[in-house]
């Protein structure tokens, strides 16, 4: 017991931790979720009592005579909604359309609208339109459950009818005669309606299992890499207790503090989602929710939220005890960082890449991605093909967990008390060092610069990162041809005509090609009239037909371009920017392609931080930097160096990845237009400086360079303010990583409030366009830049006292 | 130590080399063979195939979803294993995404194949491009017949225009433009069974604006027709020698094409660019290789469409040009007639839109497929039913339009 309580104590008295970083993620983690339920249910949230009572009172109604209320009010409602809508003296065609259907159909509904409290209280029509569709969608998936379990012994019936299901020993027959016995336990159960929202919303967090996953990372740390970084392990594994009972208190502490934060993260979100909607009635069948159709388990919302959060706490552990197995055997913070990031993105592989029914479909339901979605775990019945056998995925999901958790548990205890690596004299470490001294020697020069870049590329091992960055590079080069199909390729045609500003010439050109279409249907109609009245033969008739339809072939392409004429037309007269046509597959490549700008940063980011995070922590790691300080050029050249280089790495990192685009587009595609003005760009409307595209380009380059060098600036300032390799991968991949990936996720408001933003400046420029946001970002960040220079350099020289637990 | 390194390296040289003289010879007869070659009687002119017949049963692309039924029964269900999945009735994509018998096809006009125990289709998805973006692709997709479980087998760059599968191979007509617009198509060949086999180009065709249509492999041959301006030809891939020739004629004007594989011989006919020209009613067969050529005794008063499958051949008037006026006294039916071609039956066809496809079909069952109110129709005629003056279509499927 004591032990666990040492190590508890190790844990509770890191202040970084218990005061700063937890603090932080719990809010980030509220703050996401809450702002993500605003902008999809705000008008909910800000009614939720109304909505009760609404609601409440169709509860005391039977469920048959509620529905069929609530069905003609919906149908009454939706009308009264476009008739008010009419009355607002909007004109449009879907509009006008619909009124006369209410006309000729319900022309009783104008006169009962008029006459009604609705008539003059748009907003208690609105609300009341609003609670009864929600209500009503209740009263359906209800209605829906029942047939659609009641059938479910028909439709297995039907299959097992033909002979392909019929074959007893394989899975299909198994699965479609063990389906209707696993749901026969729910023909009858009492179904209730209730809003489901909070429920749902709080079931689909993903964001609150990436942020508990970087703290359990850190607890790892601090419960396993601290004592190697700092030697203290050799002292206590020669200790009586040092071994065996050392490392299960510390797999024991580090279970009871996941589990502890998992509590607190997940029932944090739980009681802001109660907060926001409510659960509803907590007695009530999940099946009563449409999102648990498909569920088998008879269990009420209360056994549902509790099972959720079993489930959650027992991945969670699951997760903590694998990062266990990373933290002992991997001596260093870079190998253990990139391993688990290894391990994440082949499971996030395997979870989204592969089938459900590929036969490698147990790599996407045994994942780490599958098992942190308890909701589709209890909510989505599926049986998964275990050599012909459908077992459930929950109980593969429970018996794989529960397998390895012990699988490694005994792994990491066993590699603790027998094999804990502290300098590992393995195959490669010795080839990569009888390498690097027969290759890479210093030889010359002892020049700081040289001597710096040598520590932290091939002492720290950094020429890895920088040779994966160019290969990477390398790969995205595309020396092939990019090939286009008959649409785009007309579109190019038509590009070729009409590059340039657009003149009256052009303007010519467009007005008679949109006549030529407008003409299409008559002029199929002359041929035919002509056909028929004999004045042309069949052979003409086919022939000019088939001409009309090689022409319309160009339709599609002519939409595109038509709507880019709009586009300059409107820009001349609204700002006086004459515009060019800018051919836009490749502009969509280059500025519009959303997926690869994340994808690409998301890269950078990670190459970039772990070449950086062993700068510094690299000498206060063997104490060299109390003897470095003392030297000449131990103070400022010395810092200024490390910065230096980090600098060019963040420069080379950045042209590996991101200049393969601008070959791909000179190489690949028809894109002569850098001369035109950015705005001839539609996404780029908006944009207000007189700029072309290639100053724009440029402008962006650099704006995103000097973003890089800042990302490179602020990230070598805190791994000097932790001075842990570790804990500065942990502390920057927080700051810079997470909300890439939350972006990823679909977050997309947190750009201008992280520095993600610096790349995807495209997607800046497009969403605002105004200079002045970017000028203030990039302000921000440049006081953030200085800020946290004159930190680092103050902590460099033991001037700021930050997080230091104090020695004895 | 080392010996037994030697042993073993010595010993998977032995087992590899056995197995691949084990793998089966190429096979160059000119006999079909349902298990393996392409069911050309399932194949529709410029469509391809969306029906394909296994040994008890039938394949069907409906909308978006693959069906079955039993030859026997004719009662079709979704290739589904799942009783709990409701994909036709559910509203949300992703529900409808997720059925076992959910084919996302877009734009594209579909595909379905059986071939050796293995159902194919064409599906478009999402990958990850050559500089990181998402980029659109088709895919060949190979599931077991009780569509348990699928694997990828070939990523298209574009659609192909036309495909087919026999004897293990894939051929294929692909088509794209380079940047300046310039034209390339060609027919690409893939083997199925080689796990690291690539796409290999047959034929590059040179016709301006051309395009490669109605692949129809059969026997050592793969037919396929070549259309550009104003014109087509019937080409011929001999997969033994390697050889290209062009059938039927040399003559751009003659525009010969396929109608059918009737008794080992091709059934063709020419079109000299006017429905009028009597000329271009005349049915023509011909062996393997286009040669023997001769004119069938088959009687009509118009253009017309031939197909053939089992013990009858089917004529009926090429029904594009029956919805101008001067052809609207022709009526859409079906003369079918036997081996000695007498006629034996004729079919009502007039229910028909004009946009329909219609799948002669095995020795059993004829199918037509059409879309109306945003439905997929799918009905089917018995063929034991022909020459009883009750043969007529039933409806088999009703699936929502994709």
């Amino acid at each position: 017991m004591k032990l666990i309580g040492y190590e508890f104590y190790k844990i509770i008295t890191k202040k970084m931790i218990v005061l700063l970083i937890i603090p932080l993620l719990l809010m980030a983690n509220g703050g996401l979720y809450f702002k993500e339920q605003l902008n999809e249910n705000a008008y909910l949230i800000d009614n939720i009592q109304a909505y009760y009572m609404f609601e409440q009172n169709y509860k005391e109604r039977s469920a048959e005579q509620a529905a069929k209320q609530l069905e003609e009010l919906v149908y009454e409602l939706g009308i009264y909604s476009t008739l008010l809508y009419a009355a607002s003296g909007q004109e449009n065609p879907a509009l006008k359309s619909q009124l006369e259907a209410i006309k000729q159909n319900t022309p009783e509904l104008i006169d009962k609208f008029s006459n009604s409290v609705y008539a003059s209280n748009a907003e208690l029509l609105k609300q009341e339109f609003y609670f009864s569709t929600l209500v009503y969608s209740q009263y359906t998936a209800i209605r829906e459950y029942r047939s659609y379990v009641g059938e479910m012994q028909k439709r297995a019936d039907e299959m097992l009818s033909v002979s392909i299901f019929q074959e007893e020993g394989t899975f299909s027959y198994r699965n479609i005669v063990k389906t209707p016995k696993d749901f026969q336990h729910l023909q009858s159960i009492a179904l209730n309606i209730g809003l489901d929202n909070g429920i749902v919303s709080s079931s689909h967090m993903p964001i609150t299992d990436m942020l508990l996953t970087v703290i359990i990372f850190l607890l790892g740390y601090y419960l396993f890499l601290h004592e190697k970084e700092t030697g203290i392990i050799r002292l206590i594994r020669t200790n009586k207790k040092g071994r065996y009972p050392v490392i299960a208190a510390k797999l024991i502490v580090l279970a009871a503090m996941t589990t502890l934060l998992a509590i607190i993260f997940y029932g944090s979100i739980w009681m802001i989602a109660y907060q926001l909607y409510g659960f509803g009635d907590m007695s009530r069948y999940i099946q009563s929710i449409a999102a648990f159709r498909n569920s088998h388990l008879l269990i009420t919302v209360s056994e549902y939220l509790w099972l959720f959060m079993l489930g959650k706490v027992v991945v969670c552990v699951w997760v903590s005890m694998i990062f266990a197995v990373f933290f002992i055997r991997l001596d260093h913070a870079s190998k253990i960082y990139s391993s688990i990031l290894l391990l994440f993105g082949l499971s996030y592989y395997g979870f989204v890449a592969i089938h459900p029914l590929s036969l490698f479909n147990l790599m996407k339901y045994v994942n780490i991605f599958s098992f942190y979605d308890v909701f589709a775990l209890l909510g989505v019945y599926r049986n998964i093909n275990f050599w012909g056998y459908p077992i459930p995925n929950i109980s593969v999901s429970i018996i794989a967990i529960f397998v390895t958790l012990v699988i490694f548990i005994v792994m990491a205890m066993l590699m603790y008390a027998k094999h804990y690596t502290v300098n590992p004299q393995t195959l490669l470490p010795n080839l990569w060092n009888q390498v690097k001294q027969k290759w890479f020697r210093i030889q010359g020069s002892i020049h700081v610069l040289n001597h710096e870049m040598y520590k932290a590329f091939f002492t720290g091992k950094g020429i890895i990162i920088l040779v994966l960055a160019a290969i990477i590079g390398l790969n995205q080069l595309n020396f092939d041809e990019i090939r286009f199909d008959e649409d785009d390729a007309i579109y190019n045609q038509y590009l070729d005509k009409l590059s340039g500003e657009l003149d009256q010439d052009k303007i010519a050109y467009m007005q008679e090609e949109k006549r030529q279409f407008e003409q299409l249907p008559s002029r199929q109609d002359n041929i035919r009239q002509a056909y028929e009245k004999g004045e042309i033969s069949t052979a003409e008739y086919t022939e000019k037909l088939s001409e009309l339809e090689i022409f319309n072939l160009k339709r599609e392409a002519f939409i595109k371009l038509e709507k880019q004429y709009h586009h300059l037309e409107k820009l001349r007269q609204e700002t006086g920017i004459n515009g060019s046509f800018v051919n836009e597959l490749a502009s969509d490549y280059l500025f519009n392609n959303r997926f690869k700008d994340m994808l690409n940063s998301l890269l950078y980011t990670l190459l970039l931080l772990i070449c950086l995070c062993n700068l510094f922590p690299m000498d206060y790691k063997n104490g060299i930097i109390a003897v470095l300080r003392c030297t000449k050029k131990g103070r400022f050249t010395l810092f200024a160096y490390k910065y230096l280089i980090g600098y060019m790495t963040a420069v080379f990192i950045m042209g590996m990845i991101y200049l393969p685009s601008y070959f791909n587009l000179v190489k690949g595609y028809n894109f002569n237009h850098w001369h035109a003005p950015i705005q001839s760009i539609e996404i780029f409307r908006s944009v207000n400086i007189p700029i072309s595209i290639w100053e724009f380009v440029i402008l962006v380059g650099m704006l995103q360079l000097l973003g890089s060098i800042i990302v490179t600036h602020c990230a070598l300032a805190l791994s000097l303010m932790v001075r842990k390799q570790a804990l500065s991968l942990i502390v920057t991949s927080i700051i810079f990583v997470i909300p890439i990936i939350i972006q990823f996720a679909g977050v997309d408001f947190i750009r201008t409030y992280s520095f993600n933003n610096v790349f995807c400046l495209f997607t800046d420029f497009a969403a605002s366009g105004l200079i002045q946001h970017t000028a203030l970002y990039y302000g921000a960040l440049l006081v953030i830049a200085i800020c946290s220079g004159l930190a680092a350099w103050n902590r460099y020289n033991n001037n700021l006292f930050l997080w230091r637990v104090k020695k004895r | 130590m080392n010996k037994m390194m030697m042993y073993a390296v010595a010993f998977c040289l032995i087992i590899s080399i056995g197995l691949t003289g084990c793998q089966n010879a190429a096979n160059y007869d000119n006999t079909y063979h349902s298990e393996t070659d392409y069911p050309y009687m399932f194949h529709v002119q410029g469509a391809g195939q969306s029906i394909a017949a296994s040994n008890n049963g039938y394949y069907f692309l409906n909308g978006n979803f693959i069906y079955y039924t039993d030859k026997t029964q004719m009662k079709p269900v979704l290739l589904d294993n799942r009783p709990d999945s409701d994909c036709l009735t559910a509203t949300e994509p992703n529900q409808i995404e997720n059925c076992n018998a959910y084919v996302k096809i877009e734009d594209y006009i579909g595909f379905l194949a059986y071939s050796e125990e293995k159902v194919y289709t064409i599906e478009s998805t999402s990958l990850l491009g050559e500089n990181n973006e998402s980029a659109k692709r088709m895919e060949l997709i190979e599931r077991s017949k009780d569509g348990a479980t699928r694997k990828s087998k070939l990523t298209f760059d574009f659609a192909p225009e036309s495909i087919a599968i026999h004897r293990g191979i894939v051929y294929y007509s692909s088509r794209d433009y380079s940047k300046s617009s310039e034209l390339d198509y060609q027919i690409k060949q893939f083997n199925l069974k080689s796990s690291s086999a690539k796409s290999k180009t047959i034929y590059n065709g040179e016709l301006p604006e051309g395009h490669i249509l109605d692949i129809i492999p059969y026997g050592k041959n793969v037919y396929f027709l070549e259309s550009a301006k104003n014109m087509y030809r019937t080409m011929r891939y001999d997969i033994q020698n390697k050889e290209i020739s062009r059938m039927f004629s040399d003559d751009d004007k003659d525009n010969p094409s396929i109608g059918g594989i009737f008794n080992n011989q091709l059934l063709f006919s020419y079109f000299y660019g006017d429905p009028d020209d009597e000329k271009a009613w005349i049915q023509y067969a011909s062996d393997l290789e286009g040669n023997q050529i001769k004119a069938l005794p088959i009687k009509t008063d118009f253009m017309q469409n031939l197909y053939a499958s089992g013990k009858y051949i089917y004529v009926r008037p090429v029904w594009f040009y029956m919805s101008l006026e001067k052809y609207k006294h022709l009526k859409h039916e079906m003369a079918v007639y036997d081996e000695q071609y007498q006629p034996v039956d004729q079919l009502d066809l007039s229910f028909l839109p004009l946009d329909h496809q219609l799948v002669v079909g095995d020795d059993n069952y004829m199918f037509i497929k059409y879309q109306e109110n945003n439905t997929s129709y799918l009905q089917y005629l018995n063929k034991a039913e022909i020459g009883s003056g009750n043969a007529s279509f039933k409806p088999l499927i009703e699936t929502p339009a994709g």
